[in-house]
């Protein structure tokens, strides 16, 4: 069974950590309802600047690109869209009436869009003591940084973890491009099913506040609480050696190889060197293989760059040697080992088409979740939130289409 | 004090960080978790040095529990010599839990997984660092992490369950996967259209300056870009054709960069960042750790946790997430399980 059956979510969120949090909720089985602006149109449907054919698929925007998007599409599914104008009386009333009928709501805008909405847990919770709200704010909701904006890479600056990567006397280097959205979108679900543990015994609903910044440090408690500046360098860390991209066959085409011990060394040295580098003084212990680490690198390039990268990495596993190939987005389309592990669903999209979708890496017995519908059109939601959520009569959803609350097309540009 | 998961038994066999890191937040919300370790506490965390005060043990075993737990547990976060069918058997509504590199079955099953393996074959890390350069792994042990947190979240889903059947559970993580996950979705990219993303191709409006002692990172909407061009007097920018229109623009980031450069290399990093965030332009300082611990921002919030063991007081980082009703316990009340 679905373990959040019967759980209603609102989202009031744009980009990717909002959405990642109700991506995982609606995976384990809650309904979830992504509220857009006709005229703010999220980032990740790229409404606003000129199409760039490699978002959509097979290189066209089509007639309705917003709908066409890889990355909205890869965080929205299992959900529908509801595209509400909230400065629209009618419009906010929709929300409002949505809100009273979930469990759930996900914000992650910056500090204050709630209050001023009304939509806020003080404010909500009066009527609703069982809703459970949580606010991602880049750095939380108080404090002299509480209002600036932030989007993955700023964050992941401003939790400490860019300036330990980077080449030696580089600059600070972002993850992935961005890597602080998805520890965002985790550490958000985490908390509203701990919410939701508390009220299903309690039938308590509560207020959580998750500053991404805050939640991702956790991702370097260590070194955090020991204090000391980690200056970049590279892949080089002190106490593994080697430990580093190697070039492999191929434009751009590399594998990661690390020997974490004497032991893992001297397999290594002998596949790469034979018993001649298994012997050689410079590199026998941690300490040598540090001292003599641009030879050491020298050594492993030399044989490295000559073969497959996946050969090499399946060589060097099998011998107990840790490696991977430095992995490319075509390699993870079409990869055994995530496709062994049932990470990709194929789902039907009405406008971007038929393709197989990543998932999410959660795997139970009893309470597996699942990718069921591709992420939503622009406002595809709408006519199903007024008639079979709200059971609106047909003449006040007459009058509030009439109004122009609802959308189903972002305005140009936005 | 109420906590969410009051009265959850866990216990912690893992000797991993993903393990230990899971053990701990279900720990920080209020569950009992027993510490598993060998007789001499050498595996007290996969990376450790077996030294019961180390930053390590201290981010990850604070207010655990030491052995085993008196009566049936919960849940069972497994090690690696657990058999998690035989665990199963012998307590049927227990939660196993088994956190690997890359599984116990499939064509990379037992494959060993230190962070660079996990980051290089998450397809996260070609997109680190430099064309023409080695890609970057990143740094620590993040992908250990999130394999803990992703572990996290199916028990809280896989309890609700429980709750309603009373049936246990088996519950299997792949760090590998869990990285995969969290890479940008490239992947979904590269199934609609072929595109094969690589660091220095992201067509991302943004850049990093040195201030005075720190960098700065901005990203700048087009229309935020009159705004930063006249507050720098780069007012020539605007009628400059490299930068005058969005799409020009961004072939000619790297040229951009170096003019701004030029006006703020004795720019006090905080008020640049401050300046910038005034005029709606997305800045960050690039934080040290030193600079971290003495931020004004982070003291403001209390997110720094000081606990006393012995003679000696850390500082350990606040809480993943402030939960209102059910906040995670603070340190002071907490036995470490080394005491």
């Amino acid at each position: 069974m679905l373990p959040l059956e019967g759980i209603r979510v609102v989202e009031l969120t744009t980009a990717w950590a909002g959405p990642m949090a109700g991506r995982i909720l609606s995976w384990f089985g809650a309904e979830s309802f992504h509220i857009e602006s006709p005229t703010r149109t999220n980032t990740w449907r790229s409404n606003r600047d000129r199409p760039n054919p490699v978002t959509y698929p097979d290189l066209d925007p089509g007639a309705r690109p917003w709908d066409r998007c890889f990355t909205f599409n890869s965080q929205n599914l299992n959900k529908r869209s509801l595209v509400v104008d909230l400065k629209n009386p009618m419009g906010f009333s929709v929300v409002r009436r949505l809100v009273a009928q979930s469990d759930v709501l996900i914000c992650n805008f910056r500090p204050g869009l709630l209050e001023r909405l009304g939509l806020d847990h003080a404010t909500l919770s009066k009527d609703h003591p069982g809703l459970i709200v949580i606010e991602m704010p880049a750095y939380g909701l108080t404090g002299p940084d509480a209002g600036f904006a932030a989007l993955g890479p700023t964050m992941e600056m401003a939790a400490g973890m860019s300036a330990m990567i980077g080449y030696p006397g580089g600059q600070p280097t972002v993850t992935g491009p961005s890597y602080m959205d998805p520890i965002g979108g985790f550490n958000a679900a985490a908390a509203l099913l701990t919410a939701l543990h508390h009220r299903d015994r309690t039938g308590q609903g509560q207020h959580i506040e998750m500053a991404q910044v805050e939640g991702a440090m956790q991702f370097i408690g260590p070194e955090l609480i020991e204090g000391a500046d980690v200056p970049p360098d590279g892949n080089r860390r002190a106490d593994i050696a080697p430990h580093n991209a190697y070039p492999a066959l191929g434009d751009d085409s590399w594998v990661a190889i690390a020997a974490r011990s004497d032991a893992e060394w001297s397999v290594l040295s002998n596949a790469v060197g034979g018993k001649q580098l298994v012997q050689d003084p410079r590199f026998v212990t941690l300490a040598a293989r540090k001292a003599n680490e641009d030879a050491l690198d020298d050594l492993i390039a030399a044989w490295t760059r000559l073969q497959d990268r996946h050969a090499i990495a399946s060589h060097l596993q099998a011998i107990g040697v840790a490696a991977s190939a430095v992995e490319t987005a075509p390699d993870l389309a079409r990869s055994d080992y995530l496709r062994t592990r049932g990470f990709f669903t194929t789902l039907d999209h009405p406008v971007a088409g038929r393709h197989d979708h990543p998932g999410l890496p959660f795997h139970s017995d009893i309470a597996q979740g699942s990718a069921r519908t591709a992420s939503p059109g622009f406002g595809e939601g709408n006519d199903y939130v007024l008639r079979d959520v709200l059971a609106l009569s047909e003449a006040e959803i007459a009058q509030i289409m009439a109004s122009g609350a609802l959308a189903d097309t972002p305005e140009p540009g936005t | 004090m109420i906590t969410a998961l009051d009265g959850l038994v866990v216990h912690d066999r893992s000797g991993s960080i993903a393990g230990q890191f899971c053990g701990k937040l279900l720990c920080d919300f209020g569950a009992e978790v027993w510490l598993e370790t060998g007789s001499d506490h050498s595996d007290i965390a996969a990376g450790g040095t077996g030294d019961r005060s180390t930053a390590l043990d201290l981010h990850l075993n604070l207010g655990k529990r030491l052995g085993s737990p008196p009566g049936p547990p919960d849940v069972v976060i497994c090690g690696p010599a657990d058999d998690a069918d035989e665990l199963r058997r012998n307590q049927p509504a227990v939660l196993v839990v088994c956190i690997s590199g890359f599984g116990a079955t499939g064509p990379k099953a037992g494959w060993l997984a230190p962070e660079i393996v996990l980051q290089a074959a998450s397809g996260m890390m070609i997109s680190n660092g430099t064309r023409g350069k080695e890609p970057l792994y990143g740094t620590g042990n993040r992908a250990s992490y999130a394999a803990g947190q992703a572990a996290y979240i199916q028990i809280m889903a896989s309890l609700r369950v429980r709750a309603q059947t009373g049936q246990g559970d088996c519950i299997r993580i792949d760090a590998a996967e869990t990285a995969a996950a969290m890479c940008f979705p490239y992947a979904l990219q590269a199934i609609y259209n072929g595109t094969d993303r690589r660091r220095g191709d992201q067509d991302i409006p943004a850049g990093q300056v040195l201030c005075r002692g720190s960098w700065v990172c901005l990203w700048i909407y087009s229309n935020r870009f009159p705004a930063l061009c006249r507050s720098l007097a780069l007012d020539h920018c605007l009628t400059d054709p490299r930068f005058a229109e969005a799409h020009e623009r961004q072939n000619h980031w790297p040229a951009f960069f170096a003019l701004v450069q030029e006006k703020v290399d004795q720019h006090d990093p905080d008020a640049f960042v401050a300046d910038l965030q005034g005029m709606s332009i997305i800045a960050a300082r690039a934080y040290r750790i030193s600079e971290l611990r003495a931020s004004q921002h982070l003291a403001a919030r209390g997110y720094w946790r000081p606990v006393t063991i012995g003679q000696e007081t850390f500082v350990l980082p606040g809480p993943p997430f402030r939960m209102a009703v059910t906040p995670a316990r603070e340190p002071k009340d907490k036995a470490h399980a080394a005491t």
